[in-house]
Formats: structure tokens, C-alpha cells, sequence
């Protein structure tokens, strides 16, 4: 075995603990929050086909997100091949509620995108963000990096992410991201 | 007169990369917030749940 697929199945055997654990964690996490939800329901998995089945199949029937709307089968696709690829569906029981993409590299963890289902009634609605930067930031953890960076957040999001301990920078280039050391 | 110690180049005292699993688990995003941050993040969730950069393609080449 070379060194790309030993690198490879060593993060590809981190990812899912890291989502398990994110998992039994969640819970607690939005308690603080005052938050309650179903611990039996939500559950944290890598992009699997059946999570993107159920992408296309069930958002499908409702107006697309504006900005979202991802092309999410091209990119999990292209960030599979990668040595070291981030990727989480958010569940509540059988309904997927999100997806999360990234990859990490180096010493940091690049969470690339984020979506909600554009279903306005799914049940971790205005939650997705939080599960899928928590699973992230597990991932960046487990993975031995230190430092988690949100690429091209939404402007709206940005006080939700400084309270969270982000901070916001601009570089050069005039790209915006925020970044959290773990 | 006190002699100094030469520095010795023995081995790097930590590993770069990989979290010590001592001293428990680290917590997560809202660990260790106060009352006025986990407020202020409550007031921030209901923002549009999708953000990011889509990837481009690889198969473009430069010329």
C-alpha cells in the first residue's frame, strides 16, 4: 500500500469515530442552549450514497436554497479522492437535514460548505450549522490538526461565529473565512 | 563560575500534529461560554443555512 492510501484509510477510519462522537455529544451541547432534542433521532454520518440519494430524492421537492443549492454528488465526489476528506449528513431518524463538506489539510481542517435541507419544516431547522461545525471540529481534533477554518461564511453568520469563538479574517486575496484553533 | 549547559540535540519534547489523550475529553463549540456568549449565539441561529465555496473542477487545465 502506498503512502497516499495509507494516509487515506487512516483518516477514513477516523472520520466516522469522530462523527459517532459528535453524535453522543450533541445533545448535551444544545442543552446548553436550551435546546432539546430527540438523542434516539439525531445522528452524525460520513456522505454516504444512501445520504445522497435521499438529497436528491427529498429536497428536491422543495425551492431551492438561495445561495445553496450545492452540486453536492460533483463535490463529495471531487473531496473523496482527497487524502483526508471531511464530509457529514446530519439526521433526524430517516430525514436528512444537512450536509457538510471539507477536507483537511495540513494542520488545519478546511470546512469548504454547509447545507440545511430547504425543507422550512425539517426538524433540526436553524441547527445544522452548529452539528456540522461541531462534527468538524471533532474531526480536526481526532485528526491531529489545530486549527478549524469555516471558508466563505455566510455575512449573516458571522456574529454566530464570533460568539462561537471564531475569528473572522479577510486576507489579501480579499477571501473571507473564520477560524477557530481547537 | 558557574559553567553553562550546552544545549544537547536530543529529541523535540512534543510531536507536532496530534492531540495528548491525556487529561480527558476536550469539549466542544460552546464549552466554557458564558451566559452573555451562549445568549448572544442564540440570538445569531436563525440565519440561512447554507454557506461555503463549491468546488471547481479538476479537469480544467491551464494553457
Amino acid at each position: 500500500m502506498n503512502t497516499f492510501l495509507r494516509t487515506k484509510s487512516r483518516y477514513d477510519a477516523i472520520l466516522p469515530q469522530a462523527l459517532q462522537k459528535t453524535t453522543e455529544r450533541l445533545p448535551e451541547a444544545l442543552a446548553l442552549l436550551g435546546i432539546e432534542v430527540d438523542a434516539a433521532s439525531l445522528r452524525l454520518t460520513v456522505i454516504d450514497a444512501s445520504a445522497l440519494d435521499a438529497r436528491d430524492a427529498k429536497w428536491s421537492a422543495f425551492p431551492p436554497n438561495d445561495p445553496g443549492n450545492f452540486d453536492w454528488r460533483h463535490d463529495v465526489g471531487l473531496r473523496r479522492k482527497d487524502a483526508a476528506p471531511f464530509h457529514v449528513a446530519v439526521w433526524h431518524g430517516e430525514t436528512l437535514c444537512g450536509l457538510g463538506l471539507g477536507r483537511k489539510r495540513g494542520s488545519r481542517v478546511d470546512l469548504e460548505l454547509m447545507e440545511g435541507s430547504p425543507d422550512p419544516n425539517h426538524p433540526l431547522k436553524h441547527l445544522i450549522r452548529f452539528c456540522v461545525d461541531e462534527g468538524a471540529l471533532t474531526f480536526t481534533r481526532d485528526a491531529g490538526a489545530k486549527i478549524l477554518r469555516l471558508v466563505d461564511p455566510l455575512p449573516g453568520a458571522l456574529p454566530l461565529y464570533e460568539a462561537m469563538g471564531f475569528r473572522v479574517v479577510r486576507n489579501r486575496a480579499g477571501d473571507l473565512y473564520c477560524e477557530r484553533e481547537v | 563560575m558557574a559553567t553553562k549547559l550546552k544545549q544537547t540535540t536530543g529529541p523535540r519534547p512534543a510531536a507536532k500534529g496530534g492531540q495528548t489523550t491525556g487529561g480527558g475529553e476536550k469539549k466542544g463549540l460552546l464549552a466554557g461560554l458564558g451566559p452573555a456568549a451562549l445568549e448572544r449565539v442564540r440570538a445569531h441561529m436563525n440565519v440561512h443555512e447554507a454557506e461555503g465555496r463549491p468546488l471547481k473542477p479538476k479537469t480544467a487545465k491551464r494553457t
